[in-house]
């Protein structure tokens, strides 16, 4: 099947894409073991923003799927599985509910570098924008978090986040993220959260399965020579 | 027209006899999981089964497998359950990923001539390039694989 690769920016790198026609999610849940996996979605890069965003860097669907968006590329280094699990150490979200894609470069001009540094180069990845990423995910945990408690009439500091739900703390009662979403993107914080220091840490260090082995193995991952764009013609270099 | 099962299904294809089967399978059939990587059988990034052997495809003329039976990296398992993709999993062999189709196909091929292959054997008989050096996995996941298919 062919795929439409929309961009305005010509890339030379590794694309990273699923021909799953059914929208992605599946690659991960076929293999025993990787059932707690996150995946990678039918496209490396999706529209440009989406409905349900809390940021810039994810998104998150009612029935809870999270999309998280890699600042960098995947060559093999691991950034696209890397640099979700940044996002998601202080999202404390359910990483099988993950979903991976590429930040857009064109919303990154349009929005002054809301993405920050983009290139991908000298293992600079994770030292680039390791604290941004931290920031987007303790950001959007921090709205959530509001979120629930606004619902419940409490404080936030009454409530806690964990694997995917908002807790009251006192009473037990939860809410899921795919339920506080819509809410916690209009929230404005009055103060941004700290980010956590690495002796917090409880995903990062954790050995996960990468996110693009499985479209490694059975030729479903798409390389620069495999895009197929309309009308496109072939040139080669005649001797 | 030349006559083509691929991955168990019958193809009759309209396309010059000389054609490398490579350009066929990608272009023509869309299976874009065999790569071109040199054009000229060195690195194996093409590699297909034709037949059960593993053979470079940029180098072989689609003429020449008419009425043949080919298999590509889609057509290994519906669901990469086969024992040597499963054991690429475990391994995380792929780094970039490029050569990987062709490493897993000539691996797959390999374990058929030698299926309680040594590290000499595996020496001798895989040649694939890899660029990103995963050399040291895929010789960890066709042992796992060879134990795996063992029992």
């Amino acid at each position: 099947m062919n795929q439409v690769i929309k961009t305005s920016i010509t890339r030379r790198h590794f694309v990273v894409a699923s021909a799953s026609a059914a929208g992605g999610l599946a690659i991960s849940v076929a293999f025993p073991g990787l059932a707690d996996a996150a995946s990678i979605g039918a496209q490396a890069w999706g529209p440009e923003s989406t409905p349900n965003e809390v940021n810039a860097f994810l998104a998150i669907d009612p029935d809870g799927s999270i999309l998280i968006r890699s600042p960098h590329q995947e060559m093999g280094q691991g950034a696209i599985t890397a640099l979700p699990m940044i996002v998601a150490e202080e999202l404390e979200c359910d990483w099988s509910k993950v979903k991976v894609e590429y930040a857009s470069p064109a919303r990154n001009l349009r929005e002054k570098n809301v993405y920050g540094e983009m290139t991908t180069v000298g293992s600079r990845g994770v030292r680039t924008s390791w604290q941004m990423l931290l920031q987007a995910g303790a950001s959007a945990r921090e709205r959530l978090i509001t979120a629930g408690a606004q619902r419940w009439n409490v404080s936030p500091s009454d409530c806690e986040a964990s694997n995917s739900k908002i807790i009251h703390k006192a009473t037990g009662r939860s809410f899921d993220y795919g339920a506080l979403a819509a809410d916690a993107a209009n929230i404005k914080l009055d103060k941004e959260p700290a980010i956590r220091t690495p002796d917090q840490f409880k995903l990062i260090g954790k050995r996960l399965a990468r996110l693009d082995t499985p479209l490694k193995i059975n030729g479903s991952a798409k390389f620069a020579i495999d895009t197929v764009v309309p009308n496109m013609v072939y040139a080669a270099v005649s001797a | 027209m030349i006559a083509l099962t691929v991955n168990g299904k019958a193809y009759s294809l309209d396309v010059e006899s000389e054609t490398p089967l490579l350009w066929v399978i990608r272009d023509e059939l869309g299976m874009t999981g065999t790569k071109f990587g040199c054009g000229i059988a060195q690195c194996g990034a093409c590699t297909v089964h034709v037949d059960g052997e593993a053979v470079r495809s940029c180098s072989i003329q689609v003429g020449d497998v008419a009425n043949k039976s080919i298999t590509t990296i889609e057509g290994l398992s519906p669901d990469a359950k086969h024992p040597v993709q499963q054991a690429w999993l475990a391994e995380d062999v792929p780094q970039c990923g490029y050569c990987q189709s062709g490493q897993i196909m000539a691996a797959v091929a390999f374990l058929k001539e030698h299926p309680k292959p040594t590290d000499a054997d595996i020496d001798a008989n895989l040649t694939n390039i890899c660029r990103c050096g995963t050399y040291v996995r895929i010789r960890s996941a066709i042992h796992r694989a060879a134990a795996q298919m063992k029992t």
